[in-house]
């Protein structure tokens, strides 16, 4: 459950506006796709764990080859985690200000969300686990919402033609939500404190099946709603078709509402990231007990976060163009790699056994 | 390492304090209750190359809105007031409210949005982008048009609410769910349809049956105003502008093409064969239609499929309804009916040359290479002057109320 | 009444220690006994001494020493004095002391619990519990008689936590009352009942109730240990052991359950959770409590299944109405207008027009207002009471609405809320919601739902990671475990309730046989025949 809050809360903010430009109505095709490729992923992911038997990542890294390798691969995934966080919040903080509170200042609203995750982060992974179930249990409430709100404005027709695109803008299309699905390789870092990791890739595969419906659905409704080109000017789309919802005479403007609910996963959603930088601090510098390191790197994220991403445009283009390249170097790549170079050992001291 | 905790736990608490502190003093997102102008509707207008925004502010203190037109018990502030104000572009003339308002303006509230026929002569494309683009600003408002100067209408009192502008928005819900003539368009449906590939849309005209304005409550406590708001004709937009209009019969037969039909009133002659005269009344309670393009040779035909069924109510000739017979006639002159509203429709539509069927997406959706070609010559205009529509109507009298005869029929004399 | 934490160097006795460090060995003579005796109690005027001799024992030398008032004086005259000043037994004339003792302790004394004593410190220990001291002169042992027995309160129904229906007893201030009432409705010899004295200078008697097999052990371990550690003055009340005992230092909410109904003790320990009676007081405790045992009262399984788990989510949606609901007035007519509906909220900015102060501080007046009421209610002398209270709610509340001071709808808010607290079963959790309903508001009005929300989720964090005696505070829900979820937010049917919660920490013992449910007679006999058959 906690890949499901760990993909969805951004996604659902950012993807459609993109997915929309390049496919239209060819989305939940794209979303397919992306998918499909994340399974794949997953599949990756859930093999290493089972591997190495949920024992911290990096540790497992040094100890099969060289520990200069295993810092050094931390090094680059500190940086990973550090940025990906950093982006986390700013989408966070710019969502929040353009939606509801407007004239915050946006240090305050740093400040505040990094207090409180550094407390829930403090406090284990175990708490944010389950916080985690019930916020997604909530969820259960929302969505009956949702659809009784929406039902007299869906128009199913809005929805074809269905392959009025070419291929490869399909696939354009689907190389962001792809990018996406792929942050379920935070699993390698989770797993020393999973139940059973041999489930690891169940797990990985239960998360991203949930991630597909509920972007399906929210994607599938709002095209109904909207029609294709509609969408491409929201910048929020879901929650623009929220705003729709009149109910009676007396519940409209649900969409604070929506926000509220959506505030309550993004801040679990950061927290697992955050939760995942401590780690990945903890396993490169062999340190013992990351307390005191917490509120310093989440330090190290707000500065980020203000001074590098202070314009939207550039968060867009990059969530447009580059996120793709830098997902997959880190999720797909690396434990590709480590998977190969494990093979190989495999293979080696295999074969030296058979030699003894 | 206890004894550390603990410190450490101070400080933070320490810290937090001042946070929490900064937080109450500058809450700078805060508004209270009494300083919120409450828009409930609003008006544009484009005059000497400047827009003008009439802005209708609900009075709170004029009690709570509901119930109770004239009479002693009424307050003496009106219900709402009213604010105009010119800009250069559309939020320049919003902030300028602040020149004269007591209290910031507050739009989330607001129900309907008027534009006068010089804006939508002029282009409707920025109004849009500032209603989807604002915060605050609501896309549900339901939009009108007003012929001249939209700011008057917002100033006219009416009757059974205080609330203006929730007054219009039910007027039009109650029309295009009882009388379906003209279809409700909200903001965020403008904006759709303006983009969508038709790129044509339907407005309905809001206006004042009278000369006079009913702007002071003293004059609203009579029974009978002079001057009511009303529902007058359909604008028609092409692209961002207005081309023209459709009177309210052509509105009529707009909706059944567009099976925007919830439950209408037809009023039909009952025996077609031996007069002419209109005495009988229908009510249609469901009805579909459905747009098949078939492309021929070179043009397309629409092939439009009206199906309908409902409830007789009034007939003023002499009628035996246990008669199949006379039952099938009438459905026949329910349906040519139908047909003339269709075809009367259609040939004002296409003389204004706007595609408000929505025939461009239906064309798109079930022939796509056809469409693309289209596209890609640009030549919708000319294939939709081309377009023929073969409409067939059937409609099933369902029931006949609770007398099978006409009363005329057993009369004496 | 305060006292400080004093460091002694007596430690508190274990059940197993019997020996005090540097214990006064009690004299032979008896003079010097009683010397020693009188000058540690000193001169108090309900203490007796009572000395006689006994002919037919050789001139035994008796000393009776007894609390007035601790003591049943019938029970010292018939049963320790009448035999010991009229029986004339031997014929012989000397008799050893020793044998004196062992002949007295074993054959003469009709009384049902006899002690032997050497320390002065056991004995004065004994005195106060309300034996009678038997010192002889010539040897260095003493016996004690129980012969306790002082006013106690009768049983009577319980005044905090009434049922409509069920049984109207509540405990009293005797740890035995509380014992003997447990006692007579746990019936089984699996019910184990071990005694603590706690508490240097009140060394109050403190006794945990449990169902052997049933309880887990790491939890009774834990809860031995921690009852061991308490090193204090005094315990007047259950909270005093409460605030030593509980888990997480500084949270609001109760790990512990309290109450006054030995039902609800009896229920608890059923369920394997383990119950602390207090010598003194009528709250007994329960450890350990997850959060939705405090929403359980004992009524829920008196009344039938379909209107207690209505009752149940009435008090779920309670909890958040009173913690919740000024927040959210706050924040909405403030931060998010453009939630309410357009017909509330004109009327409402209509009753805003003449107040002067803006929503927070509206709201935490009001709320100040009606805690200080709240309050003077309770110390209000019965017969001014309830005129106050009227006068309080509602005339305070009308006329500030009239002067202008606060909005009507601040005023149904805030009643409404403090309704709503009331409607939660457990004191415990009501106060601790009052606290954090004043944090909320604070956070709501400066920043609206995000703000609510932030602080939820802190909320929500702290209860998760927060445990009971090892039980994770929020089970079964945060550990999600969907066989423990039959008695949480609804109740279902008795017959379905085949196994025990999950406070046991998983000694998932069936409590009953399953397919329990009520046929009517022929389906029975079908099912018999079925039975019968396959």
């Amino acid at each position: 459950m906690l890949v499901v809050t760990t993909i969805l809360p951004t996604a659902i903010v950012v993807l459609p506006e993109i997915i929309g430009s390049y496919a239209e109505q060819d989305s939940p095709l794209a979303i397919s796709l992306s998918t499909l490729i994340g399974f794949g992923i997953a599949a990756l992911v859930g093999t290493i764990i089972r591997y190495n038997n949920g024992a911290s990542f990096l540790d497992w890294i040094g100890a099969r080859s060289s520990p200069l390798l295993a810092t050094l691969l931390g090094l680059l995934l500190l940086q990973y985690y550090l940025d990906t966080s950093a982006t986390i919040l700013r989408e966070f903080v710019n969502f929040v200000k353009d939606t509801v509170l407007l004239n915050t200042p946006i240090t305050v609203m740093t400040t505040l969300i990094l207090v409180v995750t550094i407390y829930m982060v403090r406090q284990g992974i175990e708490c944010i686990a389950r916080v985690n179930s019930l916020v997604i249990l909530l969820f259960l409430f929302f969505i009956p919402l949702y659809l009784f709100g929406l039902a007299g404005e869906m128009n199913v027709h809005r929805l074809l033609p269905i392959f009025d695109h070419s291929l490869s803008t399909i696939t354009l299309a689907s190389l962001t939500p792809t990018s996406w699905m792929s942050e379920v390789a935070i699993l390698l870092f989770l797993a020393p404190y999973l139940k059973s990791p041999q489930k690891a890739r169940l797990i990985g595969y239960m998360g991203l099946i949930f991630v597909f419906l509920m972007m399906m659905f929210s994607m599938i409704t709002t095209m109904m709603v909207f029609g294709p080109q509609y969408l491409k000017l929201t910048t929020y789309p879901g929650f623009s078709t929220v705003g729709i919802i009149q109910i009676g005479r007396f519940v409209e403007n649900l969409d604070i509402l929506f926000i509220s609910y959506w505030v309550l996963a993004i801040y679990l959603k950061f927290s697992i990231f955050l939760f995942a930088t401590v780690e990945c601090f903890k396993q490169t510098f062999r340190v013992k007990s990351s307390r005191p390191f917490i509120g310093a790197l989440g330090l190290v994220i707000a500065m980020e976060c203000l001074f590098t991403w202070t314009d939207p445009a550039k968060l867009n283009m990059y969530n447009r163009e580059g996120r793709f390249l830098v997902f997959m170097v880190f999720n797909v790549l690396l434990p590709l790699a480590v998977l190969l170079i494990n093979g190989r050992r495999q293979a080696k001291s295999k074969r030296k056994g058979c030699e003894t | 390492m206890k004894v550390q905790k603990h410190y450490v736990n101070k400080l933070l608490c320490l810290l937090i304090l001042p946070l929490f502190c900064t937080l109450l003093s500058g809450c700078w997102d805060d508004r209270e209750l009494s300083e919120l102008g409450i828009a409930s509707g609003s008006a544009y207008d484009w005059e000497d190359n400047q827009w003008k925004a009439t802005y209708q502010l609900v009075n709170p203190s004029s009690g709570a809105s509901g119930m109770g037109g004239g009479g002693g018990g009424s307050s003496s502030s009106p219900p709402f007031l009213t604010f105009t104000v010119k800009g250069k572009t559309i939020m320049e003339a919003i902030q300028r409210t602040n020149l004269t308002s007591v209290r910031e303006m507050f739009t989330s509230h607001s129900r309907i949005s008027i534009l006068g026929e010089s804006v939508a002569r002029k282009g409707v494309n920025q109004l849009i982008d500032l209603f989807l683009r604002k915060q605050d600003a609501r896309d549900t408002v339901y939009v009108f048009i007003a012929k001249g100067n939209a700011g008057k209408i917002l100033d006219q009192l009416m009757q059974l609410t205080k609330n203006q502008g929730a007054g219009i928005q039910l007027m039009i819900e109650q029309e295009s769910k009882l009388l379906s003539y003209y279809p409700s368009v909200r903001m965020f449906e403008l904006a759709m349809a303006l983009s969508s590939e038709s790129g044509s849309a339907v407005i309905p005209e809001i206006l004042l049956t009278g000369k006079e304005i009913m702007d002071e409550t003293t004059e609203t406590g009579r029974t009978d105003l002079p001057s009511r708001l009303a529902l007058g004709r359909l604008a028609v937009l092409k692209g961002e502008k207005m081309v023209g209009w459709l009177s309210q019969k052509q509105a009529f037969g707009l909706t059944f093409l567009t099976s925007k039909i919830k439950m209408a009133n037809i009023s039909f002659a009952t025996h077609p064969q031996t007069s002419d005269k209109i005495d009988g009344s229908f009510i249609l309670q469901n009805s579909a239609t459905s747009l098949r393009p078939i492309w021929v040779k070179d043009h397309y035909i629409m092939d439009v499929n009206i199906k309908g069924s409902g409830v007789l109510t009034e007939i003023g000739s002499v009628m035996d309804l246990n008669d199949r017979a006379s039952i099938s006639q009438m459905e026949k002159s329910i349906e040519n009916y139908v047909l003339e509203l269709v075809e009367n429709s259609w040939q004002a539509v296409k003389q204004l040359n706007a595609d408000v069927t929505g025939f461009a997406v239906k064309i798109h959706r079930s022939d796509r290479k056809r469409w693309k070609q289209i596209k890609k010559d640009k030549s919708w205009d000319t294939v939709f002057q081309e377009i023929e529509i073969r409409p067939h109507v059937s409609i099933k009298i369902e029931r006949m109320g609770l007398s099978n005869k006409s009363f005329k029929s057993i009369e004496q004399n | 009444m305060k006292k400080k934490q004093q460091a002694s160097s007596k430690k508190v006795p274990d059940p197993e220690e019997t020996s005090v460090p540097a214990p006064l060995q009690l004299n032979a003579s008896l003079e010097a006994n009683l010397q020693e005796i009188s000058k540690r109690i000193g001169q108090s005027s309900d203490v007796v001494f009572r000395r006689f001799t006994n002919e037919s024992l050789s001139s035994l030398s008796l000393a009776f020493i007894y609390i007035d008032g601790l003591v049943n004086s019938e029970i010292i005259n018939r049963n320790l004095l009448q035999p010991l000043m009229e029986t004339f037994t031997l014929k012989s004339d000397s008799i050893a002391t020793e044998a004196a003792f062992s002949m007295i302790k074993d054959q003469m004394l009709p009384v049902g619990g006899v002690k032997e004593g050497q320390t002065v410190e056991s004995l004065l220990g004994l005195l106060f519990e309300g034996y009678t001291l038997i010192l002889f002169d010539g040897i260095q042992k003493a016996l004690a008689a129980d012969t306790a027995g002082w006013e106690k309160r009768s049983i009577n129904e319980p005044t905090s936590q009434g049922v409509i229906r069920g049984p109207k007893e509540g405990f009293t201030e005797s740890l035995r009352t509380g014992t003997s009432m447990l006692r007579r409705r746990l019936k089984t010899s699996d019910l184990r009942i071990e005694e603590y004295k706690i508490g240097q200078r009140t060394q109050t008697g403190v006794a945990l109730v449990y169902l052997d097999g049933l309880a887990s052990e790491s939890v009774l371990t834990e809860i031995r240990r921690r009852l061991n550690s308490i090193n204090t003055d005094s315990i007047l009340e259950s909270n005093y052991i409460e605030e030593f005992i509980q888990d997480g230092g500084l949270t609001p909410f109760p790990t512990i359950q309290n109450t006054e109904r030995p039902d609800a003790i009896a229920g608890g320990i059923l369920e394997g959770q383990v119950g602390i009676i207090i010598d003194g007081t009528p709250f007994a405790l329960l450890a350990p409590s997850t959060f939705f045992n405090f929403f359980q009262s004992s009524e829920d399984y008196y009344q039938r299944y379909d209107i207690s788990s209505f009752l149940r989510l009435i008090r779920y949606s309670a909890f958040f109405v009173s913690m919740l609901l000024p927040a959210l007035y706050i924040a909405v007519t403030t931060f998010h207008q453009e939630m309410l509906p357009t017909t509330l909220l004109i009327s409402l900015a209509a009753q805003r027009e003449g107040v002067p102060l803006p929503a927070l501080a509206e709201a935490l007046l009001m709320e100040l207002t009606f805690d200080v009421l709240r309050e003077a209610g309770v110390r209000m002398p019965r017969t001014i009471g309830p005129a106050i209270s009227i006068v309080g709610a509602l005339v305070l509340g009308q006329a500030a609405v009239q002067a202008g001071l606060v909005s009507a709808a601040m005023v149904i808010v805030v009643s409404f809320t403090a309704i709503s607290n009331f409607v939660i079963p457990s004191l415990a959790i009501a106060n601790s919601i009052r606290l954090i309903r004043f944090v909320m508001m604070l956070v709501a009005a400066s920043l609206g739902l995000f703000g609510i929300m932030s602080f939820l989720i802190v909320l929500l964090i702290h209860m998760a990671g927060l445990r009971s005696f090892g039980v994770p505070y929020l089970s079964p829900l945060a550990p999600m475990t969907p066989r423990y979820l039959k008695d949480i937010f609804i109740r279902v049917p008795l017959w379905d309730m085949t196994t025990r919660p999950m406070t046991n920490l998983g000694k998932e013992t069936r409590r009953q046989a399953s397919n329990q449910k009520p046929k009517p007679a022929e389906d029975q006999q079908q099912d018999q025949q079925g039975g019968d058959s396959s």
